[in-house]
């Protein structure tokens, strides 16, 4: 179903969503852009080019309370009694939640991001002008993509937005609102996705980027690739598919928080043993994660081309270069045996 | 997600805790540790608000013991040692001096309450200066109200 | 300058000085930087030398503790001295190449709030010196009244209000540890954050987890930041680190008058004393 709205009731909507969900969306804080639950539609940024913490924060949170524990009773946290709706998601961080869905919801499914997958209805925003470092169109998806969303917005100017639904719950959301798309509607439409497209400069081959992978694991190229990292968290914690986590108990709980593969003693075992501790091998595991060893196992590259790694690196790391310059054919000889 | 309470809403207005108050003492054996114990056995009375905790030198106690203590929600901490000059160790409490001189401006900056955290020489024959030690010290930690800055509860983040 | 220094950068890779030389090289947008590496004589044109040079290179000798040289600014150059200091680098195996500096500017083209009151033009020590063509006068120390502004604002506030600030600000933390990672004085093998037996520091970003990490993080650059920046720079959330770090410095200089890395030869200051410290706090 397609409608075209205007932004007045738009926010009318809002209001009226906000009795039955808590909405999040997005706001300026001290000039970063988090997503957060908000009390008024004033608060809502209606366009910015991507906020600081991917939308993953609302299914896999930083920090997570799994289960109490006392004197030996167990309780299970509570899970989210209200539902969500997260308005103005960009079309990359949507379709990351796609991607996650294959670890949390294989045939061992995580009860905790089940609940807020089931729990939470997603309204995206298309995005008209892409960054520089924006490349979701390496992967199957694009700036007006709808996939992973129940509704996506498209801003068209002058004060109107097209709406199409993709799911049933997006529908029954839509419904009744706005007006049909005329054909100048539709044209404009088809506009602004075509300029928004044509403005993603950069792109990666992920088919070839795999093949280098593969036949470049032991290429000296890597020594010389992660001299330039810290070995932080930043690229791992904001990248809208990484989803490594660490647990811990305290104070009676046990928690759930976010970990990064990039960490000295991510590896470290009770023992001592830390295989992965040279820095080398920690900068790889990202690269080979997710184009190589996700895609062998799931059929999908776990990347969704938002740039986030790209523009929050410290050191400025390109990500893309860094596979870009991955020589091709392995310079090494094979190994023996 | 939880409700809890944002860090704008929370109370943070001073509250007496008369008679309640939790303070930790950190002590070295030679000298304060031996001064409270003298303060004892001449049937010195003081306010029984404060655990001691001994340790071999003044210098043996690191920031973070009292960081802990604060963080773990005890209302005030002390930390006594050797008079200057006077150390078993010979130079252990100048460098307890600089530390929490430090550490102190830390706390002042962070937002703690400067009633909370305490310093004190006594030596092993001012069991009277111990007695007189403790009530000020329970007095000026009571006088900051309970420590309400870490909740037991923890928010979940974002 | 660039120029100078590339012809140097060669001359020291030729005669062996060194085998490695770290240095600015231009990003992709072509008009910031990143790190960079060389080896070898021709890859000296990728060094580049100007206003967008901000990172502190010090802290890739955490790593590379040998046979290197360095271009460094006069802010770096202070972290070498102070890791020199502390036995983590010897002074003959790094060749720093000091690049006089009239001030770095941030992604937005602004100045950075540390060049305001740099003191350190021309860095203090160096093996050779890049000067630029309109030398700017000697290291004058300006009457840098402005250099604890902020702290002293934040120090105005009371004792609520500085909680409610701080509160606000590690609420933020996610815990990446850029902080930590890009200090060249945080070079502890196992941070104390890793420690499980006892744990110290909370491991999950709960805010209390989160406000003891900071704490023991500035409370451990005591005596020994020498406000390089970085931490502030890279932090994702903005937390305002130079803010707190910048505190420790005043006190320290107004107790024990001591200004870290300006003089290796010196004792760190919390590993000293003086008879005559202050102790009006004590009872």
């Amino acid at each position: 179903m397609k409608r075209l709205v205007r932004k007045e009731e738009l926010k009318k909507m809002l209001a009226e969503l906000m009795e039955n969900y808590d909405i999040i969306a997005p706001v300026n804080k001290e000039e970063l852009i988090f997503f957060q639950p908000i009390t008024k539609v004033e608060q809502i940024l209606w366009d910015y080019p991507n906020s600081l913490k991917p939308v993953k924060e609302f299914f896999l949170p930083p920090r997570e309370v799994l289960f109490q524990f006392n004197q030996g009773k167990v309780q299970p946290a509570d899970l989210p009694p209200k539902k969500r709706l997260i308005w103005g998601v960009r079309p990359c961080d949507a379709r990351s939640l796609l991607l996650l869905d294959k670890v949390f919801l294989n045939e061992n499914k995580d009860i905790y991001y089940l609940e807020k997958r089931r729990n939470t209805a997603l309204i995206g925003l298309s995005c008209n002008h892409p960054q520089e470092s924006c490349f979701c169109t390496s992967f199957s998806s694009g700036p007006h993509s709808k996939d992973g969303l129940d509704l996506l917005m498209t801003d068209l100017g002058e004060e109107t937005f097209l709406l199409e639904s993709n799911s049933p719950r997006g529908e029954k959301l839509l419904k009744g609102r706005g007006k049909e798309v005329d054909k100048a509607g539709e044209e404009k439409r088809e506009k602004i996705k075509e300029k928004a497209e044509r403005k993603i400069s950069r792109r990666l081959e992920p088919d070839e980027v795999l093949e280098k992978l593969i036949s470049g694991f032991d290429n000296p190229y890597w020594e010389k690739a992660c001299r330039q990292c810290i070995s932080c968290g930043i690229c791992r914690y904001l990248c809208p598919t990484c989803h490594c986590f660490d647990l811990a108990d305290e104070d009676s709980e046990r928690v759930r928080f976010w970990d990064g593969c990039s960490f000295p003693s991510f590896t470290k075992m009770t023992s001592g043993e830390n295989p992965k501790f040279a820095k080398k091998e920690r900068f790889k595991q990202w690269y080979y994660h997710k184009f190589s060893y996700f895609k062998q196992n799931h059929s999908v590259f776990l990347c969704v081309g938002c740039g986030r790694c790209l523009r929050n690196c410290p050191v400025k790391i390109d990500f893309s270069e860094v596979l870009e310059q991955l020589p091709a054919r392995a310079q090494t000889p094979p190994r023996e045996g | 997600m939880k409700d809890s309470p944002s860090v704008e809403d929370r109370d943070l207005e001073p509250k007496s805790s008369e008679g309640k108050a939790k303070i930790a003492a950190f002590l070295c054996k030679w000298c304060s540790y031996a001064g409270a114990d003298l303060a004892g056995g001449s049937r010195r009375k003081y306010p029984a608000n404060v655990r001691i905790i001994r340790t071999p030198c003044s210098a043996r106690i690191n920031p973070l013991f009292v960081w802990k203590c604060l963080e773990e929600g005890l209302d005030g901490v002390l930390v006594s040692g050797c008079h200057p000059g006077e150390c078993h160790y010979t130079e252990g409490n100048y460098h307890t001096r600089r530390t929490f001189a430090v550490f102190r401006k830390l706390l002042e900056y962070i937002g703690i309450e400067s009633e909370r955290f305490h310093m004190s020489w006594v030596s092993a024959a001012e069991g009277d200066k111990w007695a007189e030690v403790v009530k000020e010290v329970v007095k000026t930690v009571e006088s900051a109200g309970p420590n309400k800055y870490f909740s037991k509860s923890e928010e979940a983040h974002g | 300058m660039v120029e100078q220094l590339r012809q140097k950068a060669k001359e020291l890779l030729r005669n062996r000085k060194v085998e490695l030389i770290i240095g600015y090289q231009r990003s992709n947008n072509n008009i910031f930087t990143t790190p960079c590496f060389i080896e070898t004589e021709d890859e000296v044109s990728r060094l580049v030398w100007d206003k967008h040079c901000i990172y502190n290179l010090s802290s890739y000798l955490k790593e590379i503790k040998k046979g290197v040289g360095i271009v460094a600014k006069g802010c770096d150059v202070k972290s070498i001295v102070a890791l020199i200091q502390e036995n983590q680098i010897d002074r003959d195996q790094v060749k720093i190449i000091g690049v006089e500096c009239q001030g770095q500017v941030d992604e937005k083209g602004q100045s950075l709030e540390k060049c305001q009151s740099c003191q350190v033009h021309i860095p203090g020590i160096y093996d050779v010196l890049i000067r630029s063509k309109t030398p700017l006068s000697k290291n004058e120390p300006e009457e840098s009244a402005e250099e604890y502004s902020a702290v002293e604002e934040l120090e105005a506030k009371s004792t609520p209000e500085r909680w409610r600030f701080w509160q606000q600000q590690f609420e933020k933390c996610i815990r990446c540890y850029a902080c930590r990672q890009i200090c060249p004085l945080c070079y502890c093998s196992e941070c104390i954050t890793e420690k499980t037996v006892p744990q110290w520091i909370r491991p999950s970003p709960s805010l209390r987890g989160n406000t003891t990490w900071n704490v023991v993080r500035a409370f451990h650059l005591a005596g020994r930041c020498i406000d390089c920046g970085e931490c502030e720079r890279v932090c994702p959330v903005n937390i305002p680190l130079r803010k707190l770090n910048k505190k420790l410095q005043k006190e320290i200089m107004a107790m024990f008058n001591y200004m870290p890395g300006f003089d290796s030869k010196n004792k760190p200051p919390l590993t000293d004393f003086r008879l005559d410290d202050p102790e009006e706090f004590v009872r």
